[in-house]
């Protein structure tokens, strides 16, 4: 029995009502003896369990979360565990890089008929949590005193998207011109297309088409509403922002028909909200540009420097520069050791002051009501403090799962400088690997969250 | 193509002729076989009766030594010997701990990586349809039942090769050199094997039925893959036809002597002139 | 809710032994909002039952929590007992403390603790909890029956007595089933087509059903009392309504030896032909891969014979729609194919000859022997020669529990209509011998035992308990190869006919229409229960039912009485003037929905909709998801992929799950 001082874990499972919770109870009918140490939520099904349980499971000070269910062809309600099991893989890569630790979640498919699976189960899951020991290294900063490690975190962010236009950060504002022909970052010199986009644009405007051009001006966004103000459009290597973003805006949308000036990395965003139904491209006019790059490290990971799908294509692309892959940024952080990776993330979010400019710039995110608005209950907290950040940004990170298309204009709104694209990337890199998937680059495949396949692989399921 | 070839004691002694067929044959389709220097018994006959890791033990060497020599694939012409390389290499490949403890015995090292073949999946391996245009003289009067023995095809998990119960490969080899094989109901019924020696009246039993089944189907003559069954088939037919009082005649060929007599090699340097059971 | 009340079960010993329940009891009081907490012996028993409601009404609670045994044992129980004090149902929790606690630890301290937490747990829920209400839905009153075997005449015929329309859907010309080409049944070798025509005359002719044959489902739409079905009706080239029956045309037809199906090949018929004399509707049906006429335009003698004008050459496919209410899937089975080297684990059994050697025949084909109505008028004649065989050998389990090539269960079937063939083979050949080669006897229903001691008493069957490896031929007669493992040695037989008795398994083709229904299968494509032993006939797809051998491989006596199970399931469905559903479903608040639509792409049942929001002048709003309550099953798999959390699962809504956690934190 237990010894006095001996650690007893918390361990909360979060099981479904049909397969798993009955298996539980088949193991009390036959008297199966395990530590009483777990403690059960029933659930209806494995699908209703979202992502933010877990976190909120580890917030409470759980040392070990379990979640389980029917089997895959077996679920109750036909479905729902398979688009779990595809959640679950796309959420423990994005949980691996934040550094968790990952022993500490466990996923079963157990039945109605295995209770002795549950007893083992159980019995095994909860003396691993034993010699584990208590999971006190949630959101833990512990410091970084390795200088290396600061190095590291500079070549880490350089190799992301980088300042913005007047950058608060001391750490931002680096310039990043790099070798292979991509022309000089900021320059606000006008290309060859800047002509063609005016002309176009005070067109559309004259005979009506639409009602208001959304496009890049002198010093930031504008909305030209009339057509001899169609000059004020410009296009240069200054033109980073993802104007998608503006298509969510109610005061935007009461302005009439739109036309949206895009490049072709945007243009990915639009595809997406098109299968989510947020714009309608029958009236939402698509003015495409072809672009060479515009300086930013994402640029030379690009593939898509011509519009595709965009109703006016402005240009054409130089020939497609060779892709470096986006290894290495992600790959410096996955060499460090989980509670080293969480307190490297946690020195990052220690910036953060939840000021969501993330969320507001991002062209995907517009839910009316966010999530990390909601109070009950509250599934964020909202104060910026560790608990908090995590809450918010894994959140964040997980909501985009197959939709962010890298645009990288969050890292480039953050005032804190916090590295948001590194787990964007994580996602979209699961996402390619597990199910060749990459958002936005075809119409006609279906999104990656609310689709599933039989073989999802489910080596990480017991 | 280069193999690995492990003869056995068979091929190097009661049965040489079935060598000496086999040399001629492969040389014909560019087919090297090189025997692997100090090979030992397979362990066949006695061991995997008396001790378990010995009879692991003993075909496992061989397989270190064929890749030690820089082998890829291994020819073992006599089944008996390829099903104990095979079974020896999937046990290994099964268990860890025991590819660990026979490596250990053999002193060498057992990675299971070459692949052991028998002749028919070498005749597969040049490839029918590369055998058919080389052919010079098509065995149109030959009927042959092709006689597969206990061994070419089971156990069926571990040799992994044809259909265990209705095979029909070497009958597609048998068509490419234009013979017409009969269909017969004794291709994989026990021959009496090892029994020559120990138990006469067992193999007289037994390949009595085997010739009588291939003679009602009507069958001029048997082809085999096995040198112990043409031994009990051939060397033994006279015996047998004393025996049950009836009359076969049936000439019994290795499968590398009709393919050999089919590309134009002639019957005497294939050693068939040294079958006891002449052609009529 | 802030009047709780707590009630501690002890269950007699079975909670009481391991946990302390007063201390339970006392702890869960002092949680806020806790009214009362007491603990008393059996709480599902009439005095426990009205402790809970003398409290409630004592009390004013306006929620409350039983801590006992499962939520699949009683919730059920407690909501019946709650809403007689006039409580909301929906506003009971169970803290399972025996299943889950007492009956899997036995330290008292810590199952004192955990129950102690669980309970807790429930509180925090119930707490949140939202009274609810059952939702009602309109049922159509007409049933759906698949298959036209014995189990869908059985549960057509019994629904359609009840008093409600039934449209039966059979894929074959003619309906039946296997049964209509069976000879004798056991136990009681009665006339197999002598029991079943009468019935299937009365399903032709019985004014509330609307037979489709010849006819498949192509779809179903819609929800349990709401379905809508297409069916296609395959051309017959036959004008059914015209045609008489009186058979000048297939007498007439020079193409007149093709395999018959119905005598799975052992017979001809013509191209164009009615399957066999007692069909219904005896009417013929034109087989258009052999018709002369319809491949190039020759023949036509049939079109030129007929007086009433009834043949149609240029008969299309019509697909039409049925509305129903409730479906009853009788799909049948079919028989392992033996011969067919098939890739994969079924590998067919090549060693014994079926296909090479005309003699060895499935047990089907001998049944079509034996019927007097066969290809043979009874007589049993050896395919190869038509002579008479002498010496028979039945096979058993071919396919059936071998998990090297076939399936690994037991077709359940075949040790009674071997036995049964003995007899038949016997009574018909006097001088003949029957051998059976079998693993086990698996006689177990009512008379079985004694029919098996029949065959081997009376009609000297001889029985040998082993497997038969080989079959292959010599001269004219098959030589099987066997074994007698209880007398320990092998066994060949010169055998003039073999009959293999072939697994069973389900019919073609029905996994597509498992999923058109949202019905499950397990891996060799039998349909699932919802429960294998108190829902037997009844499965996951609310107002879908099975019967027969679509379930599991079953005989004649146990399909129809699952096909009346069905047909009383179904009645059930139709005796309610509303369908009352549980209200545990999803919703969805369509002011925060931002109409990303990712719950309509997830939700399994299809039950979400893409809807408006308008204003009461009709002015356009906002789009929005919305949640169709007539087929919700309550997965809450929308809740988890809603990003705003504009969808909520009544019953495991957020904010009751994230006070569970909470509490334990």
């Amino acid at each position: 029995m237990s010894e006095a001082n001996q650690f007893e874990p918390k361990i909360i499972a979060y099981v479904c009502n049909w397969c798993t919770y009955l298996g539980a109870d088949l193991a009390g009918t036959t008297r199966l003896e395990y530590p009483a140490n777990v403690r059960i939520i029933r659930l209806p099904c494995t699908g209703r369990i979202d992502f933010n349980l877990l976190v909120k499971a580890f917030e409470i000070g759980a040392d070990t979360v379990l979640v389980s269910g029917c089997h895959p062809g077996d679920c109750h309600y036909t479905a729902g565990n398979y688009h779990a099991r595809r959640r679950w893989m796309l959420f423990r890569e994005l949980l691996d890089t934040l550094g968790f630790d990952l022993r500490r979640i466990y996923f079963t498919w157990i039945s109605a008929a295995e209770g002795r699976k549950w007893q083992e189960e159980i019995t095994r899951i909860t003396e691993e949590t034993r010699k584990l020991g208590p999971y006190r290294e949630l959101y833990k900063k512990n410091g970084n005193q390795n200088p290396s490690l600061a190095t590291e975190d500079e070549s880490a962010r350089s190799a992301l998207e980088c300042g913005g236009l007047t950058p608060p950060c001391p750490r931002q504002g680096m310039d990043l011109g790099k070798e292979g022909g991509v022309k000089p970052p900021h320059s606000k010199a006008p290309l060859a297309q800047e002509q063609k986009l005016r002309e176009t644009c005070r067109k559309l405007l004259e005979d009506g088409t639409v009602q208001v051009v959304i496009g890049y001006g002198a010093g930031g966004p504008v909305f030209i509403r009339r057509a001899e103000d169609a000059g004020k459009l410009v296009w240069n290597t200054n033109c980073q922002a993802n104007l998608a973003t503006y298509l969510k805006r109610k005061e935007i949308k009461r302005l009439g028909k739109a036309a949206v000036v895009v490049k072709a990395c945007d243009e990915r965003g639009l595809v997406i909200l098109e299968k989510e139904s947020q714009i309608d491209r029958l009236t939402l006019r698509v003015i495409g540009m072809a672009c060479d790059g515009m300086g930013q490290p994402k640029c030379d990971a690009c593939k898509v420097h011509q519009p595709r799908f965009a109703d006016e294509i402005i240009g054409e692309a130089a020939a497609q520069q060779p892709e470096t892959p986006h290894a290495t940024e992600t790959d410096a952080l996955m060499q460090m050791p989980p509670a080293e990776r969480m307190s490297w993330w946690a020195q990052e979010f220690e910036r953060c002051v939840k000021c969501y400019a993330c969320r507001q710039v991002c062209p995907l995110c517009y839910c009316e009501r966010c999530i990390a608005d909601k109070n009950r209950p509250v599934v964020i907290d909202t104060s910026a403090t560790p608990k908090g950040n995590f809450a918010w940004h894994i959140t964040r990170a997980f909501h985009l799962a197959g939709r962010c298309v890298g645009c990288g204009e969050c890292t480039r709104a953050c005032p804190a400088g916090i590295p948001l694209g590194l787990l964007n990337l994580t996602l979209a890199r699961a996402a390619e690997k597990h199910f060749g998937y990459q958002a936005g680059m075809d119409p006609k495949v279906e999104p990656l969250i609310g689709s599933y396949a039989l073989t999802d692989k489910e080596d990480f399921i017991r | 193509m280069r193999l690995a070839y492990y003869p056995g004691c068979a091929l190097h002694g009661s049965s040489n002729d079935y060598e000496q067929s086999l040399r001629a044959c492969l040389g014909k389709l560019e087919v090297e076989p090189q025997e692997i220097q100090e090979w030992i018994c397979c362990g066949a006959t006695a061991a995997h009766a008396l001790n378990h890791k010995l009879s692991i033990a003993l075909p496992a060497r061989n397989l270190a030594l064929a890749e030690q020599q820089g082998f890829e694939d291994l020819l073992a012409p006599c089944p008996m010997c390829s099903m104990q390389l095979l079974k020896a290499a999937k046990l290994m490949d099964e268990d860890a701990g025991l590819r660990r403890e026979i490596s250990s015995v053999i002193e060498a090292e057992a990675s299971g990586r070459v692949k052991v073949l028998n002749l028919i999946q070498v005749f597969q391996r040049v490839g029918l349809d590369r055998i058919k245009p080389v052919v010079k003289k098509p065995l149109a009067d030959l009927k042959p039942a092709c006689y597969y023995g206990c061994l070419l095809t089971r156990p069926p998990d571990v040799v992994k090769f044809d259909d265990p119960e209705q095979p029909s490969s070497m009958e597609a080899i048998m068509a490419v050199l234009g013979a017409k094989p009969v269909d017969w109901n004794y291709r994989t019924e026990c021959c009496g094997a090892g029994m020559t020696m120990a138990k006469e009246e067992t193999v007289l039993e037994l390949s009595q039925r085997i010739l009588a089944d291939a003679q009602q189907h009507g069958a001029n003559c048997l082809v085999t893959a096995c040198p112990m069954c043409h031994v009990n088939l051939d060397m033994k037919q006279g015996d047998i036809e004393r025996h049950s009082g009836e009359r076969f005649g049936l000439p019994v060929y290795y499968l590398t002597d009709l393919v050999g007599l089919a590309l134009g090699i002639s019957a005497e340097e294939l050693g068939i002139d040294r079958h006891f059971v002449k052609k009529v | 809710m802030s009047r709780i009340g707590v009630f501690v079960c002890w269950c007699g010993e079975n909670i009481a032994r391991t946990v302390d329940v007063a201390e339970v009891a006392s702890a869960s009081a002092k949680i806020p909002g806790v009214r009362c907490s007491v603990h008393y012996k059996y709480m599902c028993s009439d005095p426990g039952q009205a402790m809970i409601r003398e409290k409630i009404e004592r009390e004013r609670l306006d929620a409350v929590v039983v801590a006992s045994c499962s939520p699949h044992m009683h919730l059920k129980t407690f909501r019946k007992t709650v809403e007689r004090a006039g409580l909301n149902p929906y506003l009971v929790e169970m803290a399972n403390i025996r299943e889950q606690c007492s009956w899997v630890h036995h330290d008292r301290s810590q199952a004192t603790a955990k129950a102690a937490e669980i309970i807790r747990m429930s509180v925090e829920k119930v707490r949140q909890d939202h009274a609810l209400q059952p939702i009602r839905v309109p049922v159509t009153r007409r049933a759906m029956v698949i298959g036209g075997g014995v189990a869908g005449i059985q549960a057509a015929l019994d629904i359609a007595d009840a008093g409600y329309e039934v449209v039966m859907v059979e894929r074959e010309p003619s309906i039946g089933g296997k049964m209509a080409g069976l000879s004798e049944t056991f136990p009681t070798l009665d006339c197999s087509q002598c029991i079943l025509t009468p019935r299937m005359v009365e399903v032709g002719q019985h004014p509330r059903i609307k037979l489709y044959s010849y006819s498949e489902v192509e779809a179903v739409d819609g929800f349990i009392g709401n379905f809508t079905a297409k069916i296609r009706q395959k051309a017959r080239y036959v004008d059914i309504s015209k045609c008489t029956g009186c058979g000048e045309c297939w007498n007439v037809c020079p193409l007149k030896r093709n395999p018959s199906e119905f005598d799975f090949k052992m017979g001809m018929r013509p191209a164009i032909y009615v399957p066999f004399p007692q069909a219904v509707p005896a009417r013929p049906v034109i087989d258009s891969k052999t018709c002369a006429k319809l491949i190039r335009n020759g023949c036509g003698l049939c079109e030129k014979k007929c007086q009433a004008g009834a043949i149609n050459f240029k008969d299309t496919d019509k697909v039409v729609e049925e509305k129903i209410g409730a479906v009853v899937v009788a799909t049948g089975y079919q028989l392992y194919d033996i011969g067919k080297q098939q890739t994969g684990k079924l590998a067919g059994y090549g060693e014994y000859g079926y296909g090479k050697y005309k003699d060895v025949i499935d047990s089907l084909q001998f049944e079509r022997l034996v019927s007097a109505s066969g290809p043979t008028n009874g007589a049993i004649k050896r395919p190869s020669d038509g002579k008479e065989p002498k010496s028979v050998v039945f096979v058993s389990c071919v396919g059936s529990r071998d998990n090297a090539k076939g399936l690994s269960y037991c077709s359940k079937i075949c040790c009674m209509y071997t036995a049964k063939h003995t007899m038949l083979y016997k009574h018909k050949v006097h001088d003949g011998q029957a051998h059976v080669f079998y693993m086990d006897l698996r006689s177990g229903g009512k008379g079985y035992e004694e029919f098996v001691r029949r065959a081997i008493e009376q009609d000297g069957a001889k029985y040998y308990r082993g497997r038969v490896s080989k079959i292959t031929q010599q001269n004219s007669k098959l030589i099987v190869r066997g074994a007698d493992t209880l007398a320990g040695t092998p066994v060949t037989i010169e055998a003039d006919l073999v009959v293999l008795a072939a697994a069973m398994r389900p019919s073609p083709g029905v996994t597509d229409l498992a999923r058109m229904l949202n019905v499950g299968y397990d891996e060799h494509g039998f349909l699932l229960e919802s429960h294998p032993k108190l829902r037997p006939v009844e499965t996951n797809a609310g107002g879908v039912f099975i019967c027969g051998a679509c379930h599991s491989p079953k005989d004649i006596p146990e399909s129809v009485a699952q096909a009346s199970a069905a047909a009383a399931k179904t009645q059930i469905l139709f005796a309610a003037e509303e369908l009352t559903r549980e209200p545990e479903i999803a919703q969805i608040n369509e002011q925060m929905c931002a109409a990303c639509f990712a719950c309509y792409r997830t939700c399994p049942y299809h039950a979400i909709e893409q809807a408006e929001v308008h204003t009461p002048r009709g002015v356009f709003v906002k789009k929005t998801a919305r949640v169709n309550p007539g087929l919700c099953m309550g997965c809450g798999t929308c809740v988890a992929v809603c990003p705003s959390k504009s969808a909520e699962l009544e019953g495991f809504t957020e904010q009751e799950i994230y006070s569970m956690v909470e509490s334990l934190a």
